[in-house]
């Protein structure tokens, strides 16, 4: 019988190490600026000692600046007035994040085998998930794109 | 007077004093209190079932059903966009027509409803005439509560009073229908004369609302014609519910069945829309007065009422009018409905008084007392916590301020047309 090779495969060895953050004191306006800067729709938020706080991303950003009357009422968005979105956004550009940002997220350890990763990623549907090291410190993130990587590694597709 | 009897009327003060302060949710105090009345053997599993008042929860749950479907469709947003688009963009004839299509629509539907489905649309053509919204949210709540009047099926102390009175939809609309129009001109008219230096906009503002063209609103066609249909259905069968011999809860449940059915939606989606948190409130307080009304204590106030008045039927209701009126204004008109409808049963067994004006006062006096303070009803609260969102923030004496006038007019026309309709 052929012995077919099953390594465990880690996250520290596929996880993104540069990672977007964003401090956990700053306010909207502050988000954006990294998120274009980096080229990201996605920030993790840390405190100064680089403990995770939470994630904030482009969604929770649009969502703030739509009014939540639009937001109930699907079938108002073709007569709002078109100046609401630079009235919204100038209004809430000094939201905290603090407050915009999902602050009950779902983080993984780079000692825990991607297997964990992908199953998070297939059962919450997280594009990404942020990576902490032994000492509670945020370290990289993994995304769909590594566990892409690992599934076409076991599959011998080179890159 | 035994135990019960003290023990009854201590639940009952303990749970509604928890209702008004808002310490505990009002359903789960109100279960909490009901199933006490039960557990300490004041009623019985039976008795307790039986003052549950079904007639008032089908109703409830049917209008739920139908209304929660029917409103996907955008209707209601259509009327409001096409209202705008008629006025030509002028605000004071915009602020009349939404005024009164707030009125119409809480006639049909319940208020929180329909303040749900106006004050979005209020705040689109408030954003497009740069106005300040505030006039058209203040215009919303009262107009909810005014036009809630005017109807069975407009506000839950109606349809609990109609459900305990035997008195039917054609009965509350020649009745209270009438008043409740009255009262919403004059309203409107106060409210213009308060406004109208506010209502001001630009020709470029009244040209963006030109443009607009309600059809965009309808956002499924197919869902549009089913919920006429069922609508249609349903109001006709209000109509003659009398003739039929049935009851609204009837009415209102055969026109749900009947909207799922015709859309096929899923029924666990459309059950959950129902707010079975306030359907629960209702039940609790129903088996918490059914306690009172048991051990005596609903007879006795009945008594007193009746002493107090000396069988003189113009003190009788238009007190009760005032009184229903200002209690409503700080609490809760749905449990004070509650328990003054024993009240009046009992009344009619002891004394000579004509019950059908005590009825109307009743209503009148608790849909439109909620009108005086922000937190007077529902609705108030709701948009006040809207508005409140959006950075527009009603203040509670910047409200009282306009409201507790406009509550004291209509107030008095409801006591003129009381006296004059069924006094004297």
């Amino acid at each position: 019988m052929q012995k077919i090779d099953s390594p465990i495969y880690l996250i520290k060895d596929y996880m993104k190490t540069s990672v977007p953050t964003i401090s956990v004191e700053a306010v909207l306006q502050d988000a954006v600026a990294v998120m274009i800067k980096e080229k990201t729709n996605g920030l993790v938020v840390v405190d100064q000692n680089k403990h995770i706080q939470g994630i904030v991303t482009v969604w929770d950003i649009i969502e703030r600046i739509v009014p939540d009357y639009l937001e109930e009422d699907k079938h108002l968005a073709s007569f709002e007035s078109g100046d609401i979105l630079a009235v919204r956004t100038r209004a809430v550009s000094h939201h905290p994040i603090k407050e915009l940002m999902k602050d009950k997220i779902h983080t993984v350890n780079e000692n825990d085998p991607v297997m964990k990763a992908a199953t998070m990623v297939s059962e919450y549907r997280l594009r990404q998930i942020p990576v902490v090291n032994q000492a509670g410190i945020l370290a990289g993130v993994i995304s769909r794109t590594q566990v892409k990587q690992v599934i076409a590694k076991i599959l011998g597709i080179e890159a | 007077m035994n135990t019960a009897f003290y023990l009854s009327l201590a639940i009952f003060v303990v749970t509604y004093a928890i209702i008004i302060s808002e310490k505990i949710h009002r359903t789960v105090i109100a279960l909490a209190g009901a199933v006490l009345m039960i557990a300490l053997g004041i009623l019985s599993q039976e008795q307790a079932i039986e003052a549950i008042d079904f007639n008032t929860l089908g109703l409830l749950i049917g209008m739920m059903v139908v209304v929660s479907i029917a409103k996907q469709s955008g209707m209601f947003q259509y009327v409001a966009i096409w209202a705008s688009k008629i006025s030509r963009g002028k605000p004071l004839i915009i602020f009349c027509l939404l005024s009164f299509i707030t009125a119409l629509f809480s006639a049909f539907l319940d208020n929180v409803t329909t303040v749900l489905l106006i004050i979005p649309v209020t705040f689109v053509i408030a954003n497009q005439l740069k106005i300040h919204p505030k006039p058209f949210l203040i215009a919303a709540i009262l107009l909810a509560n005014i036009g809630g009047v005017a109807t069975l099926i407009g506000d839950p102390p109606n349809i609990m009073i109609g459900s305990a009175s035997g008195l039917g939809f054609n009965a509350f609309l020649f009745n209270l229908g009438p008043i409740s129009l009255i009262v919403a001109i004059v309203t409107i008219g106060l409210l213009l004369l308060t406004y109208r230096k506010k209502l001001i906009t630009s020709p470029e503002a009244r040209a963006a609302i030109m443009k607009f063209d309600p059809k965009e609103a309808i956002t499924d066609k197919k869902l549009l014609i089913k919920s006429l249909v069922v609508l249609g259905v349903v109001i006709v069968g209000f109509f003659i519910h009398g003739t039929l011999h049935l009851e609204g809860a009837t009415i209102a449940l055969f026109g749900a069945a009947l909207m799922l059915l015709l859309t096929m939606h899923d029924p666990e989606h459309s059950l959950r829309e129902v707010e079975w948190t306030t359907i629960f409130f209702f039940t609790g307080l129903f088996i918490l007065v059914g306690g009172l009304e048991e051990v005596g204590v609903i007879h006795k106030i009945a008594d007193l009422f009746v002493a107090t008045i000396h069988n003189n039927p113009v003190s009788g209701t238009i007190g009760l009018l005032w009184m229903s009126a200002i209690v409503s204004a700080v609490i809760d008109n749905i449990p004070f409905v509650a328990t003054m409808i024993p009240i009046i049963q009992n009344i009619g067994q002891m004394s000579s008084l004509p019950l059908t004006p005590l009825w109307w006062a009743l209503a009148l006096g608790a849909d439109i007392g909620g009108n005086a303070t922000l937190i007077g009803a529902s609705a108030n609260v709701i948009v006040a916590g809207m508005a409140a969102k959006e950075d527009k923030k009603i203040g509670f004496f910047e409200y009282l301020k306009i409201a507790v006038p406009m509550t004291l007019v209509a107030l008095i026309l409801c006591t003129v047309y009381m006296y004059f309709r069924y006094l004297v």
